[in-house]
C-alpha cells in the first residue's frame, strides 16, 4: 500500500468515524424533538412558545428533584407517583442523568425541527390573552443500557399549570408515559 | 359540594400540628445546649450593682424567675457573623405582658398572647451558650403568632409588634417596635424619679404595683447606637401577684416615635464573668412579599389587610380568611413575587409547592408574569391574586393534612367527576368561592379600587376569571368550557359575555373598568 493509498485509506476512516458521530448526535437530537413533537401532537389546539422552560426555575436541579419516590407532591392524581428511579435505572444510566441535569442546554426551539413550524409563538408580545399556549423543556434523553430509552420534560399549558413527566420511548412518533405530575398551577 | 364547603369551614379551624421534625444532628447539639444550661442556670445572674428597680436602679429590671425551656420547641439559626443559635421557646406560666394588650386583646389566654423564648448563643471560643431572653409582643390580635412562625432571623412583613430582649435574670437592654415587619423604633428604658402612676388592674386575684419609667428612643446608626438624653414617654412596669405559683408580671407603656435601622447591638456594662451577655446583631425580617412590582405589591398589601375589609365584608369575605390562614400557617412560607414567566408560554401567574433549595423550607410560591402586572388593571390583577389564593390554600390544605377529609372529599370530587387532571379538579371546585370573591374585590375597590361607581354583578362577573375555560382557539374564537362554569352559566352568550369582562381587563381594553397598574 502506497502513501497515498494509506493516506486516502486514513481519510476514509476519520469520515467514517465522524459520520458516525455526526449521525450518533442527530439521533440523540432527534429523540429530543421526538418527544417534543409527540407533546405537540398531543396536544393539538396549543400553540407552543419557542422559549424553552428552564429546569432550573421549576427547581428541577438535581437527581433528587428528578426522582418522584424522594419528592412530596402536590398533585393527588399523579401517574405513578411513587417511581423510583433508583429502581428503574442502572448506576451507569443514573450517572448519565446526572451529567445531563448539569449540562447546558439549548435555550430556544430549532424551527426546523418541529413538525408545525407555523405553530411556533417567538415573541411573547404576540400573545394576547386568552391564548392557548404550551412551552416545554429541553428534554432530557437516557439512553439505557438495555436498548430502552427515557425522555424527562416538563411542559407548561396556559389556564392549566406545569408538568413533570418521564416517557418510555416505544418507537419514533411514539411513547410511553411512565410518570406525571402537575408541579404549579395557573 | 356541600360536603366539601363543611370540610373547609372544618380545616380551617384545625390547629397547626405541633411536632416538630428535629434532625437528628440538631438534636444532639440541642442536647449540648441542654446540659449546659441545666449545669449553669444557677449562675446565669449579672453581678449585683448594689441597686435594681426592685432597689431603686436606673434599669429597668423585671422580677427574676426560672426559665423552664421546652427542648422540642427549638429554631436553628446562626447570626450574620456565623455564630450557632438555638432559640428555644420557654413553658413558663410566668409572662410579662403589656397592659394595653390585656386591654385591647381580651379573647386570647396570655400565654399565647406573647412568644416568650430564650436564645442560647454559642460563644465562639469556650463551650458555653450565653442565653438572651426574647418576648414577642403582638401589637393587635392580627399579629398574634404561634413559635413556628417566628423567630429573631425571621420576623415577616405581616407582623406588627414589640420585641423585647432581657438579660436571663431580667435586665432589660433593648426593645424594637416593628411595624409591618419594619423595624420603626428601638426602646431602652430608665427610671423615672418624677412619681410613679397607678395602672388600676382590677382583678380580685391580682393584686398590682405600678412603677413608672421613662422610655429612652434611640436611634441606631452605622457607627453605633445613639440613644437621646431626654425620655419621650413614661413606661408603667406593673407587677401583679396572684394567688397562684410564680404570679404575672405586668408591664404597660405608652406611645413613642422615633426610627432605626439594623445593626449590632452592645449591651455595654452588663457583662460578668459568670454570664457574659452576648453581643447581638438587631433582628431579621424575612419578606414573604417580594413583589419588585410596585403596583402588584400595593394591591396585595392591600388585599392582605384583611382586618380593615373584615369588618364591612364579614361572613362572606372568606377569599380574605383564607388569606389570613395561609399567612398565619406554621409550618410553610407564603410568598409572592413578580417574574418572567418563561417568555412567551401565556402564563400569567402560577402557583407551586417546593423545598426551596437556599432556604432549606417549604414554600408555597405564587408567581405573577411581568408582563401581566404591566398589562392587565388594577381590578384584574387584584381578581387573580384572590384567585392563586385560593389555589395556595387548596395546595396548603393537601400538604397539611394528607389523608384528611379535605383531600378525601377533593379526591371524591374528582372520581365522581371523572377528572385525571389536578387542574381540572381547581378549577371546578373553585366556583363555589366565586360570590367571595366577587365580594372582596367590589369592598376592596371601594376601599383601594378609585374605579367609580362599579355595579357588583361586574365583580362577580370577573371573578369567574380563571375558572371558565381550559383552552381556547384562536383561530376559530371558540372556548373549550370548564364543566361547571358551563352548569352554572348555561347560556353561552352568556359565558361570552362574562369571559369579555374578564378579558377586557386582563389586557386593559377601552371598555375595562378598572385602572392601568401604573
Amino acid at each position: 500500500m502506497s502513501i497515498q493509498q494509506k493516506v486516502n485509506l486514513a481519510i476514509s476512516v476519520l469520515f467514517v468515524l465522524m459520520a458516525c458521530s455526526s449521525q450518533k448526535n442527530i439521533q440523540i437530537k432527534s429523540d429530543e424533538y421526538d418527544l417534543i413533537n409527540f407533546l405537540l401532537e398531543q396536544n393539538d389546539n396549543y400553540k407552543v412558545s419557542q422559549d424553552f422552560l428552564s429546569w432550573d426555575e421549576n427547581s428541577y436541579s438535581t437527581y433528587r428533584d428528578f426522582n418522584p419516590s424522594e419528592i412530596e407532591e402536590f398533585d393527588f392524581l399523579a401517574i405513578n407517583k411513587e417511581l423510583d428511579l433508583d429502581s428503574l435505572f442502572t448506576s451507569e444510566e443514573i450517572d448519565q442523568l446526572k451529567n445531563k441535569i448539569d449540562s447546558e442546554k439549548p435555550m430556544k426551539l430549532k424551527k426546523n425541527a418541529v413538525i408545525e413550524p407555523s405553530k411556533l409563538v417567538t415573541n411573547k408580545m404576540d400573545v394576547i390573552y386568552p391564548a392557548s399556549i404550551m412551552g416545554v423543556a429541553y428534554p432530557i434523553i437516557i439512553q439505557g443500557t438495555r436498548g430502552k430509552t427515557f425522555g424527562f420534560i416538563l411542559s407548561s399549558f396556559s389556564e392549566k399549570g406545569t408538568y413533570y413527566s418521564i416517557y418510555k420511548k416505544k418507537d419514533e412518533f411514539d411513547w410511553d408515559i411512565i410518570h406525571k405530575t402537575m408541579i404549579a398551577i395557573e | 359540594m356541600l360536603f366539601l364547603v363543611t370540610s373547609f369551614l372544618f380545616t380551617s379551624c384545625v390547629e397547626e400540628p405541633e411536632a416538630l421534625k428535629i434532625q437528628s444532628t440538631e438534636n444532639g447539639q440541642l442536647m449540648k445546649v441542654k446540659a449546659w444550661f441545666e449545669e449553669n442556670k444557677t449562675k446565669l445572674r449579672l453581678p449585683e450593682r448594689g441597686s435594681n428597680l426592685r432597689s431603686e436602679s436606673q434599669e429597668l429590671i423585671l422580677p427574676f424567675f426560672e426559665k423552664e425551656p421546652d427542648w422540642d420547641k427549638f429554631h436553628h439559626y446562626y447570626f450574620p457573623d456565623g455564630r450557632e443559635v438555638y432559640e428555644v421557646n420557654l413553658q413558663n406560666k410566668e409572662t410579662p405582658i403589656f397592659g394595653n394588650l390585656l386591654d385591647s386583646i381580651r379573647s386570647i389566654p396570655s400565654e399565647e398572647l406573647v412568644i416568650q423564648n430564650i436564645m442560647f448563643i454559642k460563644n465562639p471560643e469556650f463551650e458555653r451558650y450565653d442565653p438572651i431572653i426574647a418576648r414577642y409582643y403582638p401589637k393587635g390580635e392580627l399579629d398574634v403568632k404561634s413559635f413556628k412562625k417566628m423567630n429573631y432571623t425571621k420576623i415577616n412583613e405581616y407582623w406588627s409588634g414589640k420585641l423585647e430582649l432581657f438579660t436571663y435574670d431580667e435586665h432589660h437592654f433593648i426593645g424594637f417596635e416593628f411595624e409591618e415587619g419594619k423595624i420603626i423604633n428601638e426602646i431602652t428604658y430608665s427610671k423615672n424619679n418624677t412619681g410613679a402612676k397607678v395602672k388600676d388592674y382590677k382583678n380580685a386575684d391580682v393584686r398590682c404595683t405600678t412603677y413608672v419609667l421613662p422610655v429612652t428612643n434611640c436611634v441606631l446608626t452605622s457607627s453605633g447606637t445613639y440613644c437621646s438624653s431626654n425620655y419621650n414617654d413614661l413606661v408603667n412596669v406593673t407587677y401583679c401577684s396572684t394567688g397562684g405559683s410564680g404570679g404575672n408580671y405586668i408591664y404597660t407603656y405608652g406611645g413613642n416615635d422615633g426610627t432605626g435601622s439594623g445593626t449590632y447591638i452592645d449591651p455595654s456594662g452588663v457583662t460578668g464573668t459568670e454570664y457574659i451577655v452576648p453581643i447581638i446583631p438587631a433582628p431579621e425580617t424575612f419578606i414573604l412579599n417580594q413583589f419588585s412590582n410596585p403596583c402588584g405589591s400595593q394591591i396585595f398589601k392591600q388585599l392582605m389587610k384583611a382586618s380593615i375589609l373584615k369588618s364591612s365584608i364579614g361572613n362572606l369575605n372568606q377569599a380574605n380568611a383564607i388569606i389570613q390562614l395561609l399567612q398565619d400557617a406554621n409550618d410553610v412560607e407564603f410568598i409572592v413575587k413578580n417574574s418572567d414567566l418563561t417568555s412567551a408560554t401565556g402564563n400569567t401567574t402560577k402557583t407551586k409547592r417546593y423545598i426551596n433549595s437556599t432556604s432549606d423550607k417549604l414554600e408555597i410560591l405564587i408567581e405573577f408574569d411581568n408582563d401581566y402586572l404591566e398589562n392587565a388593571t388594577r381590578l384584574s390583577i387584584a381578581r387573580t391574586m384572590l384567585h392563586e389564593t385560593i389555589h395556595a390554600f387548596l395546595v396548603y390544605n393537601f400538604y397539611k393534612d394528607p389523608t384528611g377529609e379535605f383531600k378525601q372529599g377533593l379526591q371524591n370530587f374528582a372520581t365522581t367527576k371523572g377528572y385525571t387532571d389536578m387542574n381540572d379538579v381547581h378549577h371546578n371546585f373553585m366556583p363555589q368561592y366565586v360570590d367571595a370573591i366577587g365580594y372582596s374585590l367590589a369592598v376592596w375597590n371601594q376601599v383601594y379600587g378609585n374605579s367609580g361607581n362599579i355595579p357588583r354583578s361586574y365583580f362577580d362577573d370577573l371573578a369567574w376569571g380563571g375558572l371558565t375555560f381550559s383552552q381556547h382557539n384562536s383561530t376559530t374564537n371558540q372556548y373549550t368550557w370548564h364543566d361547571v362554569f358551563q352548569d352554572l352559566v348555561p347560556s353561552e352568550t352568556e359565558r361570552i359575555r362574562i369571559q369579555n369582562v374578564i378579558n377586557n381587563e386582563a389586557n386593559n381594553e377601552y371598555s375595562a373598568k378598572g385602572e392601568p397598574c401604573n
